[in-house]
């Protein structure tokens, strides 16, 4: 009794987490592979530095237009190093293809998906998460119930690949099986590159509420794989990669045909 | 290569009469007709003439294409005995049968035993036939029609084409117009045409000439059409009690889909596209299609594929038949496995598996991969090419040349119509509402125009602007030109 007392809070908690953690993914490998998002200080912000293959994420972007999809596009493109494929779930028709080309993924590893409602659409993240040749699955996906939030969850952990949904934000207050939601706002960024804070609203390991400001560089840094540009003191850059680079000014056409 | 003549009837004496400017003429005559005296190309009424001179009737028969067609394709498939590829030359009356005989000769002990067993079973079947082999089809076709005299065929050695050069224009199986303008310069054979300048003959008499002339010669390839196409890969179920229980049809279906995998396995070729018929009683048969991402013979597969879309659907009457037919085929490709399976992401054969559930389910329109396409209209910008069924998977596709963030990722289906108030007149947009909400801008690039050509029907002119919210949200606005109303076309999710 003397020694239960003695141990602080913070410990009991780490325990119960780690209890529940064993308690729902009793399948989850220990120490499954992570994979970088591309930037050292997005990595910290999730509880495994990075994300966790078999995992589902949550981007909730603030309003319209947040580039919570694009952020998590770029980390896709990521999860997709080891040479697996990317499906794309849209249903809604909206998914622009030379858009999330010029972000650097792979044409020849990439499926676009496009479920007609909503049974086919859950079936569809599913199936995609269930394959073994699928290293990531992007998709907007607005409603989903808790039970078949588990079954996705279950799938991504069978199949070891990555989920990542972009939510509106009236989802965030929705049951979740994810096991990181994050929450993307816009920063104005007076004309520059697109500046984004990401927040970890909560996540099955660690501790919620740390977030960070980052900048997408748009015109790639100069080398591949060269040290993220730090634009302030709590912004960091998530660069693309070199082959992306290009001008800014050469690419504007006029009506060519 | 040899030309068959059709005859209706070998006992009485017919005549196969062609509709002309000038009255009717005498197309082709069998022997007993000749022998009174009628030869091809007289006037109909001077061969009854000279017949009744002989006190004889003749029978005349109008003459038919589309008969002349039909028995020449019975004569092709009979002729499937001495070849595998069997065709028919590609004319509007077509006279000839054109058979590849490569590698067969020594089937038959020798190209001359080939050849006159052919005029022989020809013989047999009522017919007469000038038969002429040669290297090249061109070749063959004038040799058939100018060098055999009577029934004895002819057979051209390898690289022996200088026969050929005294017959006369009609070997070249040009176009009689073409024939008589050169008969008219004093051009009567086919050597007197090779003697000239290739560039000139193109310019003056098309390119047809020249064509001709090297398919004869062997200079420029032509291929024999079959008349049949290759076999059906089919397999059939029928039943005079018709059912609807579920589990005896999925065991039928399973059934026909070994059968017809063990068929195809034994040619090393796979399936890509698999119709399978249901007929049902008294209503309309129910169709189902699969179409598939890699050549597979995997029944548990492809039976898996089926049921997707089977489960969707309901028999509306009892099947009394099932039809497996595989539309698509492609050659099999054999991988190793690895022994040490370490990369499974990169194993294609998975993903192909995918694909396929999804194009059965979904339909073979929703899975699909972007093209990209040098247009600058963004709806324009890519075309989705479905990855099931698609023959062409290496298809042209235009690199990206476009910077991160210049177009959204989130495009309207729609433009969405947008009240915008701009500081300047046609200025950028200083305000806009979107979706009951105020946004002002912050900063803006653009314009950026959009034009579409004139000749590409209804046109498009835009001007575009990217812009950035105070907020730091991004959207891609657009006023268009003809009206200056102003959309919005995308967001920057």
């Amino acid at each position: 009794m003397k020694t239960a007392k003695q141990t602080t809070q913070d410990d009991i908690i780490t325990a119960l987490r780690e209890q529940a953690r064993r308690i729902e993914g009793a399948k989850r490998p220990e120490g499954g592979t992570v994979v970088s998002t591309g930037c050292d200080d997005l990595d910290r912000l999730f509880p495994e530095n990075g994300i966790r293959r078999g995992s589902l994420i949550e981007w909730h972007g603030k309003g319209q237009g947040s580039g919570a999809g694009s952020l998590a596009l770029i980390t896709a493109r990521q999860a997709c190093a080891d040479g697996g494929a990317l499906v794309v779930i849209d249903r809604e028709g909206t998914f622009f293809p030379p858009s999330a080309l010029s972000l650097g993924i792979d044409r020849e590893r990439l499926v676009v998906v496009r479920p007609a409602n909503a049974r086919d659409e859950l079936w569809a993240i599913d199936q995609s998460l269930r394959c073994e040749a699928v290293s990531a699955v992007w998709g907007y996906v607005e409603r989903l119930a808790a039970r078949s939030f588990r079954r996705l969850q279950l799938s991504a952990e069978a199949g070891s690949g990555v989920g990542l949904f972009v939510r509106p934000l009236a989802m965030l207050g929705q049951p979740s099986w994810s096991d990181v939601r994050l929450l993307v706002e816009p920063l104005p960024a007076g004309g520059r590159s697109p500046q984004f804070r990401v927040e970890i609203v909560r996540c099955h390991i660690g501790r919620a509420g740390s977030s960070a400001a980052f900048e997408v560089d748009e015109a790639g840094p100069e080398k591949a794989g060269a040290i993220v540009r730090k634009v302030s003191h709590e912004t960091r850059a998530l660069h693309l990669d070199s082959q992306l680079a290009h001008s800014a000014g050469a690419y504007r056409k006029t009506g060519t045909e | 290569m040899l030309t068959a003549k059709p005859e209706l009837n070998n006992r009485g004496v017919v005549l196969c009469v062609e509709q002309r400017g000038r009255g009717q003429h005498v197309l082709a005559c069998n022997r007993r007709a000749e022998r009174l005296g009628v030869h091809p190309g007289m006037p109909l009424s001077e061969a009854i003439s000279s017949s009744k001179a002989g006190r004889h009737t003749l029978h005349v028969e109008p003459h038919d294409l589309h008969d002349d067609r039909l028995a020449l394709g019975e004569l092709a498939v009979r002729c499937e005995q001495y070849s595998p590829l069997v065709g028919i030359e590609d004319s509007q009356a077509p006279e000839s049968l054109l058979l590849d005989v490569t590698g067969v000769p020594h089937l038959f002990r020798g190209e001359d035993n080939l050849v006159h067993k052919i005029v022989e079973d020809f013989l047999l079947w009522n017919y007469r036939v000038r038969v002429a082999v040669a290297d090249t089809l061109g070749a063959a076709w004038a040799a058939a029609h100018f060098l055999v005299t009577g029934e004895t065929p002819v057979v051209l050695a390898s690289g022996h084409t200088k026969a050929l050069l005294n017959l006369p224009l009609g070997g070249l199986r040009l176009a009689s117009v073409t024939v008589d303008l050169l008969n008219q310069l004093g051009i009567s054979q086919i050597g007197q045409l090779a003697a000239f300048p290739r560039s000139g003959l193109k310019a003056r008499f098309g390119p047809d000439v020249l064509k001709r002339l090297d398919q004869l010669n062997g200079r420029c390839d032509e291929i024999v059409v079959a008349h049949r196409p290759l076999p059906e890969f089919k397999q059939r179920w029928s039943s005079e009690h018709a059912t609807t229980d579920n589990g005896v049809i999925e065991r039928i279906v399973f059934h026909l889909l070994q059968r017809l995998t063990s068929v195809l396995q034994d040619r090393q070729q796979g399936i890509v596209k698999l119709e399978c018929r249901f007929e049902c009683e008294q209503e309309k048969s129910m169709l189902l299609e699969v179409d598939l991402y890699d050549a597979t013979v995997d029944t548990k597969h492809l039976f898996e594929l089926v049921r997707l879309q089977w489960e969707r659907r309901q028999f509306a009457a009892p099947v009394h038949e099932i039809v497996l037919v595989a539309q698509g085929r492609a050659p099999l490709s054999w991988r190793q496995c690895e022994l040490f399976a370490d990369g499974t992401r990169e194993n294609p054969r998975q993903l192909a598996r995918l694909v396929d559930r999804f194009s059965s389910r979904l339909g073979r329109d929703s899975v699909v991969r972007p093209r990209l396409r040098p247009d600058a209209v963004p709806e324009r910008s890519y075309v989705d090419v479905p990855l099931a069924g698609s023959q062409k998977k290496n298809s042209r596709h235009h690199k990206i040349r476009m910077a991160p963030f210049e177009r959204p990722l989130c495009l309207l289906v729609e433009p969405a119509p947008i009240e915008v108030i701009a500081g300047l007149p046609d200025g950028p947009p200083a305000v806009f509402f979107y979706r009951n909400h105020r946004h002002d801008v912050a900063h803006h690039r653009g314009p950026e125009r959009i034009e579409t050509a004139w000749w590409r029907g209804p046109s498009i002119r835009r001007d575009y602007y990217r812009v950035e919210t105070t907020a730091g949200q991004r959207f891609w606005l657009f006023r268009r030109l003809q009206d200056f109303h102003w959309f919005l076309h995308g967001e920057f999710d």
